[in-house]
């Protein structure tokens, strides 16, 4: 579904990621690991259209999209969910899911909003609660609800437990397997190791600008070494 | 009425065509572009609407049409070259273009007038005609300030990232904010001169975009409303302080300094504000009756 091979990024001199191959899958979350400023979110936006790439392709649904304007890319059904759970704070839960659906096919928007609050209760409960007043997961799954409004194949997502609670990390996390569940392709940049390869089948660990191993999140588990040697002691204790 | 109309006529007529102005700086700024061409397009609409009717012998709406279409196009042209600027550089760019115009008519040679400016180019325009138009313009506005375009407009303004993240082309936004404002700011110059029938180079000038700031800032930046409020103030205040004399400068400076502090959102903003607490309160009083009487 998404075939990124050997993309290359810089900002100005300098150069940010050169070599980052990635695939994503319908139904499948695929997880990015890396260290801080390893590459993981330029790719990203790359990938979503925001920066365009030195070289390298971006193949979507069996079409080149390197370098495609990012306004254009959502509309070939691959959203992504910025770093920061960014949601219109004065706006209510509905509005917000409502400003989603810009993107999406006339006359959608209402189903859309049905199944939303399906997938997310908490959101239907809350519906014309002031997006300012929900807790911080709450916010990360309005986010979500908001990039599945435009009916998404696939989501690129940054950091979605950045700043979370614990309890809410499990939470967001167990929502974004449930999204996948649905058949949407995820490609999830996660600074929790722990927490994202529970919920990972796949995994891509990029170090200094350049993938440097993928694999099932199985294997990725049982080789410690691995991803030890790229995210440093911390990212994975207690795994 | 009739007398206070016609002893005030004039200020009323550049109360809208003030208006106009301020709507043209305050458009893209709503659209989160720093741009100040609306000043150069008064000039362009200007120019344009005197010589088409002195040198080319047009009647006054051809005129004012070809000014504010002129200015439209040529506005939209500098948004194509600047697009990618942001903020003060934004600013720089849009105010040196706006001086290149009134390089451009002083250094015109016949066909502006160059420094003394063109005369004889008197249109027939009465206050309806103006309030026609303005009405024309402000229900466009209207339309991006409503329920989905105005959310999609505060978007494109707050956080463009996120706009083109849920599908919005920003760029096209901005683009369309750089042909409105030529269009508006082209009708305000050509109305303007066509009135007076006459337009210098002095008028298309950094004062201008002073003027046009400070209406919308005093006024109220995000809506036309604003603009309206602060078109109002700065038409007016002369004649309400003119008691004051020489020292009308520094009233007036001391008001736009008061308005920048204490009212970040202008006028209308603190108008919605008490409009607001009193309806809270309205609400509160209505709740506890139904308290007492439960």
């Amino acid at each position: 579904m998404l075939e990124v091979t050997d993309l290359h990024v810089s900002y100005g001199p300098v150069r940010a990621v050169h070599g980052v191959s990635l695939t994503a899958t319908a139904g499948q979350v695929t997880l990015v690991l890396g260290a801080n400023g390893a590459g993981k979110t330029t790719s990203l936006r790359a990938i979503a259209g925001f920066h365009k790439p030195d070289a390298g392709s971006v193949w979507f649904d069996g079409r080149d999209i390197t370098g495609m304007a990012a306004h254009r890319v959502v509309r070939r059904g691959m959203v992504l969910v910025p770093e920061g759970r960014k949601i219109f704070l004065p706006l209510t839960v509905e509005e917000n899911l409502r400003m989603g659906g810009y993107a999406a096919p006339k006359g959608s928007v209402e189903k859309g909003i049905e199944e939303i609050y399906q997938t997310f209760p908490i959101l239907a409960e809350r519906r014309h609660a002031q997006a300012g007043l929900l807790s911080g997961g709450e916010q990360q799954m309005l986010a979500f609800g908001r990039a599945l409004m435009s009916r998404p194949k696939l989501m690129l997502m940054d950091e979605p437990s950045m700043g979370l609670a614990p309890a809410m990390v499990e939470r967001v996390l167990s929502s974004v397997r449930a999204m996948a569940d649905t058949g949407i392709g995820i490609l999830m940049v996660e600074q929790n190791a722990e927490a994202g390869l529970r919920i990972a089948d796949t995994v891509a660990v990029v170090s200094r600008g350049e993938t440097v191993w993928t694999g099932t999140a199985d294997e990725a588990r049982d080789s410690k070494a691995i991803v030890h040697a790229m995210l440093g002691e911390a990212a994975l204790d207690g795994v | 009425m009739s007398d206070w109309y016609a002893m005030n006529v004039v200020l009323i007529q550049t109360t809208l065509t003030t208006l106009l102005l301020a709507l043209s700086i305050q458009v893209p700024i709503r659209f989160g572009v720093f741009s100040f061409a609306g000043v150069g397009a008064f000039g362009i609409g200007g120019y344009t609407a005197a010589i088409a009717m002195v040198h080319l012998g047009w009647t006054t709406w051809p005129s004012v049409a070809l000014g504010a279409v002129l200015a439209g196009v040529v506005v939209f042209a500098l948004g194509l070259v600047v697009q990618r600027l942001t903020g003060l550089y934004m600013g720089m760019a849009t105010i040196a273009f706006t001086l290149i115009v009134s390089v451009v008519a002083v250094n015109g040679g016949e066909l502006t007038g160059g420094p003394g400016g063109l005369f004889g180019a008197l249109g027939e325009i009465d206050t309806g005609h103006i309030l026609a138009v303005v009405v024309v313009v402000v229900a466009v506005l209207v339309w991006t300030e409503a329920k989905g375009m105005g959310r999609r407009v505060d978007t494109v303004r707050e956080d463009p990232e996120l706009a083109t993240a849920m599908g919005i082309d920003v760029a096209r936004y901005r683009l369309a904010s750089f042909a409105i404002s030529g269009v508006i700011g082209g009708l305000a110059g050509a109305i303007t001169t066509l009135l007076r029938s006459t337009i210098t180079p002095a008028e298309v000038n950094f004062h201008m975009v002073v003027l046009a700031l400070t209406a919308i800032i005093v006024g109220g930046a995000r809506s036309w409303l604003g603009a309206f409020i602060g078109a109002v103030i700065f038409v007016w205040l002369p004649t309400v302080i003119s008691f004051v004399q020489e020292w009308e400068k520094v009233v007036y400076g001391f008001l736009v300094a008061v308005a920048a502090i204490y009212l970040p959102n202008g006028v209308l903003g603190l108008i919605k504000d008490l409009v607001h607490r009193l309806r809270t309160r309205q609400e509160r009083a209505r709740m506890a009756v139904l308290q007492e009487k439960g």
